[in-house]
């Protein structure tokens, strides 16, 4: 589905993140792990669209929190209240696909996210909240600096860690999986992909899901360009799409680069 | 005003010249949720092999300036696939069916044609030219032995309507043009993509792991609309115009430079309604220019 949504703001929250709010007009609910492909420019300047995990959904209203990192999230942060952007959504699979309903009698959830990767965990916090699930949740930032939307993240289950220690614990949040994990944990995880090469070698006999970033071309399954390696039942593998059969996958099924 | 945009591709009647790009629209059924397919002039599928291909290791595709550079690898889910799981959906559009198909050998281009003869598909567009994959691809199209023997063989078990298309990495491309008249296709479609390269600066290594990939988008717009132009004076055949279309305005180009039909390729990935968006401008721009047969802008290039 393509939207023309409006922005309501376009806010700039520390360094280099900003947090976009879209209202939605149509009649269409986004689940948390599901992404949005936004058109940056109306020249041919940026050619394809850019991918942006949803950050939250509420009441017609679409939030996305991005790191200016290059030319196209330059552009995209200096739009301003009132304009329009163009977006293809909701796309990809969802981290519900992957909870069954007899999950929240459990209290063991366990959500780990690195850098940019707490984006789309926030909009599974805030369902799972809503949901009176219990969960653990695991943040994990570089700096003080880079952790965004503290307090927010202080009203779940949160534990802190930075790099640097600037912030909550110092370390890897990958160490304190370890601490609380038990047999019985649920685990999704979305952060860069040594934090979830980390998370697959401590060899957990848990259901680990995990989102995926990857190079889109289109965003809905028909460029080929996201593909990862997916183990198949003979030993061998099968490209599947980061944007279709995807970004959510079962850890342990994908293959990755440094494996 | 009443305004004719059929336009006839071999035995095919397209009742608009306009058409996706092999390879920017799977298997057609991907846009089904965008846009009414039944609108197109026809649908072309990805290349389909005899038995499925994996494709290229990632990374696969990088933004270039004005264009994208790629190296899929022809990944498909192969000829028979095709035909199960998506055919039946796909003939319910009451539209024209071409098939783009390729092979590492003469013998799996004939086979995947003989498939599809069976099934009755409308159109196959023959892919001599993929710059993608390590066998087949460039060999065949700069060999002018094996294309013969290639349409030769193939019109034996396909009696309808064969495009070849053509790349622009042989030069010229309207030798190659006329080879494929000469041998009895109904119609050429140019250009594919052009060779190209991008480099990652820190690593000092290619961006795509094939090395070397396509590129397409408005970035080739120019090369195609001459290379299009110059097979047009050379064949008698209808040539099918393909490079860098985002408007109307670029497929009229086309069709002025000598294009009977056109194909839309990477700026479906920018915007899934372009199909859509060009058919409906070029029958503004007749109404508006008082051109009530499309036929009559085709080959009108003054100069």
């Amino acid at each position: 589905m393509i939207f023309d949504s409006k922005i309501i703001y376009n806010k700039k929250i520390s360094e280099n993140f900003y947090h976009l709010k879209l209202k939605i007009k149509k009649n269409l609910v986004p689940l948390p792990g599901q992404f949005v492909n936004i058109l940056i420019d109306d020249s041919c300047d940026i050619f394809l669209r850019r991918p942006f995990s949803i950050f939250n959904y509420e009441n017609e209203k679409l939030e996305i929190v991005y790191k200016v990192i290059g030319k196209a999230t330059k552009i995209l942060s200096s739009k301003k209240k009132g304009e329009t952007i163009n977006f293809l959504g909701f796309l990809g699979n969802s981290y519900l696909d992957f909870i069954s309903n007899n999950d929240n009698t459990s209290n063991d959830i366990i959500l780990l996210g690195g850098g940019t990767g707490i984006a789309s965990l926030n909009f599974l916090c805030q369902w799972l909240k809503n949901k009176k699930y219990k969960f653990t949740l695991l943040y994990g930032a570089k700096t003080k600096k880079e952790i965004f939307f503290l307090k927010n993240f202080k009203k779940f289950n949160t534990i802190f860690t930075t790099d640097d220690g600037s912030y909550g614990n110092k370390g890897f949040i990958t160490h304190y999986l370890e601490k609380i994990v038990n047999n019985n944990s649920l685990i999704f995880a979305c952060g860069p992909e040594p934090m979830l090469l980390t998370i697959k070698n401590l060899e957990l006999k848990n259901k680990i899901y995990a989102s995926f970033e990857s190079y889109m071309g289109c965003g809905f399954g028909v460029c080929l360009s996201c593909v990862i390696k997916v183990k198949t039942d003979n030993n061998g593998f099968e490209y599947k799409r980061v944007c279709k059969e995807g970004p959510v996958f079962d850890l342990n099924s994908v293959i990755l680069e440094k494996d | 005003m009443e305004i004719n945009t059929t336009v006839k591709i071999g035995k095919l009647i397209l009742k608009n010249p306009v058409m996706p790009a092999s390879g920017t629209f799977g298997y057609g059924l991907e846009y089904k949720n965008f846009f009414n397919l039944s609108e197109l002039g026809a649908i072309v599928t990805k290349g389909l092999s005899i038995i499925p291909v994996k494709g290229n290791k990632p990374q696969r595709l990088i933004e270039t300036s004005s264009g994208i550079l790629n190296s899929i690898g022809l990944q498909n889910i192969g000829v028979e696939n095709f035909i199960n799981e998506k055919l039946p959906e796909l003939k319910k559009y009451k539209i024209p069916i071409i098939v783009n198909i390729y092979g590492k050998t003469i013998d799996e281009y004939i086979r995947v044609a003989e498939r599809l003869s069976e099934v009755n598909i409308d159109a196959i567009e023959i892919n001599i030219s993929c710059p993608n994959v390590k066998k087949g691809g460039i060999q065949f199209a700069s060999d002018k032995k094996a294309i013969k023997k290639l349409l030769y063989n193939i019109k034996k078990i396909y009696t309808r309507t064969i495009i070849v298309k053509l790349s622009p990495n042989i030069n010229p491309v309207e030798d190659i043009a006329i080879l494929c008249e000469e041998y009895g296709a109904d119609s050429v479609s140019l250009i594919n993509t052009l060779q190209g390269l991008a480099i990652d600066i820190i690593k000092r290594r290619p961006v795509l792991s094939n090395i070397y990939g396509g590129l397409s988008g408005p970035a080739i717009k120019p090369i195609a609309l001459a290379m299009v132009h110059k097979v047009y004076k050379k064949v008698k055949i209808p040539v099918i115009g393909i490079g860098g279309i985002m408007t109307y305005k670029d497929a009229i180009e086309f069709l002025i430079a000598g294009a009977t039909a056109i194909q839309i390729g990477s700026a479906n990935f920018r915007d899934p309604l372009t199909c859509i968006k060009v058919i409906d401008g070029i029958k503004n721009f007749m109404k508006l220019n008082k051109i009530d047969d499309i036929n009559l802008l085709i080959g009108t290039l003054n100069y």
